[in-house]
């Protein structure tokens, strides 16, 4: 049987078995997103890449292994590649965590947040189904807005989100949430108001004034 | 001629925050300069023309460590100010909230100023010494944390708090599990006292308050005054919340960016010793008993410490039992969610707490549903000058019993500046 060394760790598997197989053997994690076992064989989102020691590149869910070969898994330049092949297909996802009922279930979230891509906004993480959103109570709450990471503490324990993580810079993301905070019947200026208590000294904060100008009607704000 | 500086103590270590203590003067007569070093924020101008609910959640902000103090202090001035009426639930979800800081301030406090009842130089110290009760009290400290997080979703700056709401769901089964873990902490408190008083030793036995002069929240009946709409002083005197600056004159310290304050031209000092001795017709006997165990002389500033051990001891007490009463008839807590716009209404509000270190007070004028005015007064800027006369007193006190020792006098004085439990942040806001 061929053996097979993934950053290091040697384990021996079948003729024919991929590399992410063997990397799941060989207890590494490569993050993956379109390999649904048993649905779906994968090689559509390149998040998996791996490479041989001389730097050439593989899709882990796609590679099989018939030899003795050595593959890298974890190194600084595949993360970087995995994380920007994961926005690109991020890029042409509607990012409305507010009215999504998978939440924490979500794996474009957890992979987001695994490769440190920004625009995952804190209602991904609320505990209250989008039926009880605190908007729709009329609860001016900065979720759409705000970086998620924080597990929905403050709404968790009973608050609302007042955006100390900091806001989303990603323009489509926020176009959105003001579009939805205004069809809740809130002001944009008092969105942009309440934001100001943790985010006035934050340069990325100039974004979102930005694009909450353009949603008021105020031009390029 | 300047003075001559007696003694430099240099960001007193163990406090909240920054504070230089010096000693001038000479021999016969010295003066002691509490000077708080910390940077100023202005809070109080800051949030002028903000709408006032978002007051509260930035009020918290003056200090982490009596977060809750200040954002329910800030929640209660605000109601006052528009005439909001509480839910008795919310009311009451509210006074375990307040409670609970105050029994972990207390205890994590009693913790960093053992060293001084123990004759050693810092906690770490202690806890080699005494692994055992170290152990003992950081289980303590985690058990009111876990009651702190499922009553109130967490402890610094809690979320569930809010003008005329309580927003954390929660059932009466989870109030019962939180009353049962604090009449825990209140029985562990109990057999831990048995085994400090074997160590307990004050720093400065016999040394008497030179100004005895309190304040604390007037209490309606026995129950324990979180907030009060009056002050009560030692000296029988009652105060209206909105009369407050009739009471307590508000002073600029030429060397210290905090202010300090008078009573009657006289400091009076605020605090668990005030408290303790205010409602001491309250304390259940078996709580009594630990004045005996700790050796608590009332009269005594650095007896503050022991004071705050005996009052999170009975506080366990009172709020394990606010919790069972509120149990069986808590109900959603979405219900409680009354407030879903700013007012635009008017008015003028002053909100009183008992923060760990004493009184606290927020006064807020609203004009539209707007903050026009703010003024907050602290404990910390309430002892400022008690310590300082204590601090003078306690000086004079031991050069009476020949102790000329420059380092010894600095341990006695950063002692009894610690035993005060100031906390920086708050006074300087």
């Amino acid at each position: 049987m061929p053996k097979v060394k993934i950053d290091g760790r040697v384990v021996e598997v079948e003729p024919g078995t991929t590399v992410l197989a063997a990397a799941e053997k060989a207890g590494v994690r490569i993050p993956r997103l379109c390999v649904v076992p048993g649905l779906y064989e994968g090689s559509s989102c390149r998040v998996c890449l791996v490479k041989t020691p001389a730097g050439r590149l593989f899709p882990a869910c796609n590679y099989r292994v018939y030899r003795d070969e050595e593959f890298v898994a974890t190194s600084p330049d595949l993360w970087e590649m995995r994380r920007v092949n994961f926005e690109l297909l991020l890029a042409f996802h509607r990012i409305e965590c507010w009215q999504c009922e998978r939440k924490g279930a979500c794996s474009l979230v957890s992979l987001a947040k695994e490769l440190g891509v920004e625009g995952i906004p804190v209602c991904s993480e609320c505990p209250l189904p989008p039926s009880e959103c605190l908007l729709r109570r009329g609860i001016l709450c900065l979720g759409m807005i705000t970086l998620a990471g924080c597990e929905a503490e403050c709404v968790a324990g009973g608050g609302e989100c007042w955006g100390c993580r900091g806001p989303i810079t990603r323009a489509d993301v926020l176009e959105r949430a003001f579009k939805r905070y205004s069809e809740l019947g809130f002001d944009v200026t008092s969105v942009v108001s309440k934001a100001e208590i943790f985010w006035n000294s934050l340069d990325s904060f100039g974004v979102v004034k930005s694009v909450a100008g353009r949603a008021s009607g105020g031009g390029r704000g | 001629m300047a003075e001559r500086l007696v003694l430099s103590l240099e960001e007193v270590p163990a406090v909240a925050g920054k504070v230089n203590v010096y000693v001038r003067g000479e021999e016969a007569r010295v003066r002691v300069e509490f000077g708080a070093v910390q940077e100023p924020r202005f809070f109080e101008r800051s949030l002028k023309g903000r709408p006032v609910t978002q007051v509260p959640w930035v009020m918290s902000r003056i200090c982490g460590v009596c977060s809750v103090a200040h954002l329910t202090c800030s929640i209660e001035a605000i109601e006052r100010a528009l005439g909001l009426e509480l839910e008795p639930e919310v009311r009451l979800l509210r006074e375990v909230a307040k409670g609970i800081e105050i029994l972990q301030n207390n205890f994590v406090h009693v913790l960093m100023a053992i060293p001084d009842f123990t004759g050693l130089s810092n906690v770490v110290e202690f806890s080699k010494r005494y692994p055992k009760i170290f152990s003992e009290m950081i289980s303590i400290n985690k058990s009111v944390l876990g009651v702190s997080n499922r009553v109130c979703g967490r402890f610094i700056h809690m979320p569930s708090l809010g003008v005329a709401e309580h927003g954390k769901p929660i059932s009466g089964s989870e109030l019962e599990a939180a009353a049962k873990e604090l009449e825990g902490v209140g029985q562990r408190m109990r057999d831990l006292a048995a085994e400090l008083s074997e160590l307990w030793r004050s720093p400065a036995e016999g040394f008497r308050d030179p100004a005895p002069t309190y304040c604390v929240l007037d209490a309606a009946g026995d129950e324990y005054p979180f907030f009060s709409e009056r002050l009560r002083f030692s000296d029988g005197t009652v105060v209206e919340a909105g009369s407050y600056k009739e009471a307590i004159e508000e002073l600029k310290s030429p060397y210290s960016n905090a202010h300090y304050t008078l009573y009657k031209g006289s400091p009076f000092y605020v605090g668990s010793r005030a408290r303790l001795q205010a409602y001491a017709r309250m304390l259940p006997p078996e709580v009594r008993e630990l004045e005996g165990a700790l050796r608590m002389d009332p009269a005594n500033p650095f007896d503050n410490v022991a004071a705050q051990y005996i009052e999170t001891a009975w506080l366990s007490e009172v709020l394990s039992g606010m919790l069972r009463e509120l149990a069986p008839s808590i109900r959603k807590a979405a219900e409680f969610r009354a407030l879903k716009d700013v007012p635009a209404a008017s008015g003028e509000g002053v909100g009183l707490a008992t923060a760990p270190r004493g009184v606290l007070i927020h006064h807020y004028r609203v004009v539209n549903g707007r903050l026009d005015y703010a003024n907050i007064i602290t404990p910390t800027v309430m002892n400022a000058r008690h310590i300082e006369v204590s601090g003078e007193a306690l000086i004079r006190w031991a050069r009476e019993r020949g102790l000329h020792d420059e380092w010894q006098l600095k341990g006695l004085v950063a002692a009894l500046v610690r035993a005060y439990d100031p906390c920086l942040p708050c006074s300087v806001h």
